[in-house]
């Protein structure tokens, strides 16, 4: 499937291609919001299954971190951009976990090249610390 | 999608694929760089304290390589790399030149140090190293065929650099992370052993013993990389003594971030008390209880706790303003959209107070028993906080309350819908069949499949009062359960201090400099 954020293959010469210019924010935007969406919904799931195991639960804490980075993933997005109404995720409880939707919002990132958006770098490594800490603990 | 290696997509135009027969990296420079970045990540996902040794002794070929890739890229790319020459300033031209100048002295020192001394080397990072040698020789060889008069070749070659400083931040980051995670690992080996490390009374805590220096120069290195590529916050590298340095008064990491996040959350939720807010607010004061129930565990359980009497009542009354917080919290979700965020300064604050918490309740692998949480927290000294803090719950308490009778508020139809079902039902089970509410349809089907904002259903705003009202109570009883928890010298709570009159020094309670309570009314 053709990724809109991968270099484009150009026909035009004199370009050492390493990826989306500054000019193709709008790819990279959707990519954002893909991720946002999915740090938000993984906070709210950490948050669930923390509520119910008491507050002493990691979930808490580490679904603390994964709304941190859902506010700095929207925070990159361009001024105008309008996200799709989300919806809440519905699947079985390994697509849904908590952990998951961080290693796919992980994932998702790898999409954008790094010179895309200033201030992305921040929010890839917050990412992977936090995917990091998941599986530190289980998840 | 994310590794279309070997494919011919972002080649560089002028560059010719490998001669027939030859063994040879066919990859554009584009795709090299973006397998340099995903190593990078990969090593940061699976990190740990054995990591620090071979990070450290493979930091400075990374350098080395980053940097030959940097000039080449410069060298084919005159005038400066840089697209918008007019915004470049020398800091950030010059960002790689100070990067080599900060791991050259990390190199000679390394060679003459005991530790980590000689030995292996890190995979991932020689791996980086090895692509960063590719993207060097490419450029090289290949790019003198670029049109370098066009503005957007030159912005190309501008990407690539900041491409390749973005691995090198995450590189540096997984460097002084791992090498943290070792001076952690140092200081519970030598608690355990009845010889405790010093730990570092500015900067990082845990920067101690053989690798405060290391953590100090990797620091510095992730700030000048992390700068470049635009990041406010570097990190590590902010934690450098003379970056950001307590106050000498109250030098400890949590107090300080308990300190300071009692301060932000008043002026925030004073200002601007929006769902976001209200979210990151509940959802942080309960991580204050969560953390404040196995400090006080351990404490009891060495013996330390100044009285023994009512433990029960106190963790009992902690849980439960723990658990109101949260309950709270969920329904403020409900009106969050994901397409916002709370304040930044809120969040930062939150941050900081989250990793100062878990400093104290984690350990790798899962949180620390209590004998880990004796042997290496300044119990007294982290409880009075908390329980200041606990105290100060109050007051956020009350803060929360205006907002939830907020008539104009509003919130997407679908999360309101399934609230407002939620907790009809519940209040059902409460009543008389006359009394209950029935076939109320709180949200219109339309409103719910456009997920539109929509005011919020009569249960859903009752809801959130009787929330913030428990929240209240359970702060209240916290706080005067714990009051016999803190140090006996501490002035008493009910002060008759209001939060209206801030601080003037001699107002201040010990541990929170500048910080006033409004006593509750009990």
């Amino acid at each position: 499937m053709n990724d809109p954020t991968m270099p484009c293959r150009s026909a035009s010469p004199g370009r050492l291609a390493t990826g989306a210019s500054l000019g193709t924010l709008k790819p990279s935007a959707e990519v954002l919001e893909d991720v946002a969406l999915l740090l938000h919904q993984g906070a709210l799931e950490a948050w669930a299954i923390a509520d119910r195991e008491g507050i002493t639960s990691d979930l808490h804490y580490l679904g603390l971190g994964v709304y941190l980075a859902q506010g700095n993933a929207v925070a990159l997005l361009p001024p105008d951009h309008a996200m799709s109404p989300s919806y809440p995720l519905i699947g079985p409880p390994a697509q849904t976990h908590p952990g998951h939707l961080v290693r796919s919002a992980e994932t998702r990132l790898r999409s954008i090249v790094p010179d895309a958006l200033p201030g992305l770098s921040s929010l890839v490594l917050e990412v992977c610390d936090l995917a990091r800490e998941f599986a530190d603990h289980g998840y | 999608m994310a590794t279309e290696l070997g494919t011919s997509q972002g080649h560089l135009a002028h560059a010719p694929v490998a001669a027939p027969g030859a063994r040879h990296d066919a990859r554009s420079v584009g795709e090299l760089l973006r397998e340099a970045d995903h190593l990078a990540r990969e090593l940061l996902l699976d990190l740990s304290a054995d990591d620090a040794p071979a990070l450290l002794r493979s930091w400075g070929g990374l350098v080395d390589a980053a940097t030959e890739a940097w000039q080449a890229i410069t060298d084919r790319a005159t005038p400066p790399a840089r697209a918008n020459v007019a915004e470049s300033d020398a800091s950030d031209v010059d960002a790689m030149a100070r990067l080599r100048s900060v791991t050259g002295g990390i190199t000679t020192t390394l060679a003459g140090s005991r530790w980590p001394g000689p030995g292996a080397g890190a995979p991932s990072l020689d791996a980086i190293a090895t692509t960063f040698d590719r993207v060097a020789d490419l450029v090289t060889r290949r790019g003198h065929d670029l049109p370098l008069d066009r503005p957007e070749v030159r912005a190309d070659a501008a990407a690539a650099q900041m491409s390749l400083m973005h691995t090198v931040y995450l590189s540096a980051h997984a460097a002084t992370s791992a090498l943290q995670q070792h001076g952690r690992r140092l200081h519970h080996d030598s608690q355990d052993r009845g010889r405790p490390l010093q730990l570092a009374r500015q900067g990082l805590p845990y920067a101690v013993g053989p690798t405060r220096s290391w953590v100090q120069r990797l620091g510095v290195c992730e700030s000048i990389a992390g700068r470049y590529v635009d990041r406010v916050d570097g990190g590590f590298a902010d934690a450098v003594p003379g970056a950001a340095t307590p106050p000498p008064e109250d030098p400890d990491r949590l107090n300080l971030a308990l300190a300071t996040w009692d301060v932000q959350v008043h002026r925030s939720l004073a200002s601007d008390p929006s769902p976001h807010n209200l979210v990151l607010a509940c959802r942080t004061q309960s991580l204050v209880a969560a953390t404040t129930l196995p400090l006080l565990g351990a404490a009891e359980h060495a013996g330390r706790l100044p009285y023994q009497a009512g433990s029960e009542r106190i963790h009992a009354a902690i849980t439960a303003s723990g658990k109101a917080w949260n309950q709270m919290a969920r329904r403020w979700a409900d009106l969050a959209p994901s397409d916002n965020r709370a304040d930044p300064d809120l969040a930062h604050t939150a941050a900081q107070l989250r990793a100062a918490c878990r400093e104290l309740t984690d350990r790798p692998g899962g949180p620390a028993i209590p004998q880990q949480v004796v042997a290496t927290v300044d119990l007294p000294r982290a409880i009075d906080g908390l329980c200041l803090a606990l105290e100060a719950a109050v007051d956020v308490a009350h803060l929360t309350r205006e907002p939830a009778t907020d008539p104009d508020l509003t919130g997407p139809a679908r999360a309101l819908s399934i609230r407002a079902h939620n907790d009809t039902e519940s209040a059902n089970e409460a009543r008389s069949n006359a009394d209950q509410d029935r076939d109320v349809v709180w949200v219109t089907p339309g409103d719910v499949l456009a997920n539109k904002l929509v005011p919020l259903p009569r249960p859903v705003s009752d809801g959130l009062v009787v929330a913030a009202r428990d929240a209240q109570s359970a702060s209240a009883s916290a706080a005067s359960a714990v009051a016999g928890a803190s140090r006996a010298h501490r002035p008493s709570p009910a002060a008759g201090l209001t939060l209206a009159h801030r601080a003037s020094p001699q107002n201040a309670r010990p541990g929170y400099p500048q910080i006033t309570r409004n006593s509750p009314s009990r």
